[in-house]
């Protein structure tokens, strides 16, 4: 309980991996994925109670093979909604803060086979899929928790961050790999293919400027493959590379209408959250914490 | 007391006795943030560590995220989506020629009393699926075309007020590309047609 352990000797790569964070940030980090989740079935995966109308289309993932998942009905879809909404608001307030998380990790990952198992798999929800798993294994965090540190909330913000990151740097992997060459991938006509199926009308102009598209193609595998460069940059650094990565995603959404806001929202786990919860609740520093 | 003893004896205060508080705060703040991205050093304030993980903390922790890894360095590989939510990243991976074509699929519906069939949205509001996931399971559907049946079933639910369709029609909409450039009017197939029971 409380241990202090200035001189305790360290593992450097632990360190990195299972950092002492402030709960707080947390605390601050659950609010805004929670809500978001309450968001995120009402809007960008909204599709689960229609699923339940085309049980014949139900193509099931492996996990959910493996838990024989049936296909969702609409009350199954309309029951597993409002656990959603319902556990994500109290975990959202740090009430019952494991079971809330638990629950909302189960039903919310249901959710996700339900809007995914119908045949196209999105891969703009990975990082929200395993924050919503690995958040309640940090046990409790308090908003007033700014000067009490813990591993296990550095372990699952660092899983957070990697998975956000490997959304990049992996889907340079997987261009690769589905394309042979990646200069194949690079020169060819990708975004011209995403703005004539899905591009907004203002977009429109630029099919009659493949080069510019080839370019902005080259310019996007650069970057991407550089994303990494996030969870090792520091100070204030790390702004400038959220503040990038939004701003992409900004601009694929008004040309293209391709938001990928659940990976957007995962980048705040980067962030000193901490930062937002007003000094007046912050509680005064102890020489003990309870774990 | 001398004031060399005097400072002699306040050194060995300082170096036996527990420091003040504030100062073991900053101490500990800064191993505990050492290497992690803190860009205004908030946890200057952040003294107090939970007590360090156990072994079997650590362990499983370490476990489960190379095997999270591993899985999805498989997935790339693999090229699946069935592991998620470590699946592939697919989306817009696979190249697409410059001289190529551009497929899109559409779904068309046959109205009592109407000369041609009729375009509809495919997406949830409309025919309770979107077009990807369709597109996604493309064979499958042309093989079995009493799937559009649910399609059709889809669209009366969603739209009481209207028209029941006769027939449900999928279709493919290409263009061809020059150079990046389309050229000339997209083209029309039917991939599958089903009468609505």
């Amino acid at each position: 309980m409380g241990v202090l352990t200035a001189a305790r000797p360290r593992n450097r790569a632990l360190d990195w991996f299972m950092p002492q964070i402030p709960l707080a940030r947390v605390a601050v980090l659950r609010v805004l994925l929670y809500l978001f989740v309450i968001i995120d079935v009402f809007t960008i995966s909204n599709d689960v109670i229609a699923h339940g109308w085309t049980p014949e289309l139900y193509q099931p993932l492996w996990l959910a093979r493996f838990l024989h998942l049936p296909p969702v009905s609409v009350l199954g879809a309309q029951i597993l909604l409002v656990a959603i909404i319902g556990f994500s608001l109290l975990a959202a307030a740090g009430i019952l803060q494991r079971l809330s998380g638990w629950v909302v990790a189960i039903t919310f990952g249901a959710w996700m086979f339900y809007t995914q198992g119908y045949g196209y798999v999105a891969h703009d929800h990975m990082a929200l899929v395993i924050a919503v798993l690995v958040l309640p294994t940090i046990g409790i965090a308090r908003f007033r928790d700014v000067g009490v540190t813990s591993a296990k909330a550095g372990w699952a913000l660092k899983v957070i961050q990697i998975s956000v990151v490997l959304t990049y740097f992996y889907s340079v992997l997987m261009k690769w790999v589905a394309s042979g060459n990646i200069t194949h991938w690079a020169n060819g006509a990708v975004i011209i293919w995403a703005l004539m199926r899905r591009g907004a009308e203002w977009s429109k102009p630029f099919l009659e400027m493949p080069g510019l598209l080839v370019a902005a193609q080259w310019a996007t595998l650069a970057f991407e493959a550089l994303s990494p460069v996030a969870l090792f940059v520091k100070g204030r650094w790390i702004y400038f590379v959220v503040v990038f990565f939004c701003v992409f995603h900004l601009l694929t959404y008004l040309a293209l209408g391709i938001h990928f806001l659940p990976t957007v929202i995962c980048w705040a786990a980067f962030l000193p959250l901490e930062k937002l919860v007003p000094k007046r609740f912050r509680a005064v520093p102890a020489a003990t914490a309870a774990s | 007391m001398t004031p060399i003893d005097r400072m002699h004896t306040e050194k060995r205060r300082l170096l036996t006795t527990t420091p003040p508080r504030s100062a073991k705060a900053g101490a500990i703040a800064s191993a505990a943030v050492a290497g992690e991205s803190d860009p205004a050093g908030t946890a200057a304030s952040a003294p107090v560590e939970k007590k360090p993980l156990s072994k079997w903390s650590v362990g499983w922790r370490v476990t489960v995220t190379v095997v999270a890894f591993a899985i999805l360095t498989c997935g790339q590989f693999l090229n699946t989506n069935d592991f998620f939510p470590l699946g592939s990243l697919t989306q817009y991976a696979t190249a697409k020629d410059l001289n190529g074509q551009v497929n899109s699929t559409c779904i068309a519906a046959q109205f009592p009393g109407e000369d041609e069939p009729r375009r509809l949205g495919f997406n949830t509001a409309t025919v309770g699926i979107e077009r990807g996931d369709v597109e996604a399971q493309l064979d499958r559907v042309i093989a079995n075309p009493e799937l559009l049946q649910t399609l059709a079933d889809s669209y009366v639910r969603l739209h009481p007020d209207e028209p029941k369709p006769e027939a449900m029609i999928l279709c493919r909409e290409t263009t061809q590309l020059e150079n990046g450039i389309s050229v000339g009017e997209p083209t029309q197939r039917v991939l599958a047609t089903w009468e609505v029971r």
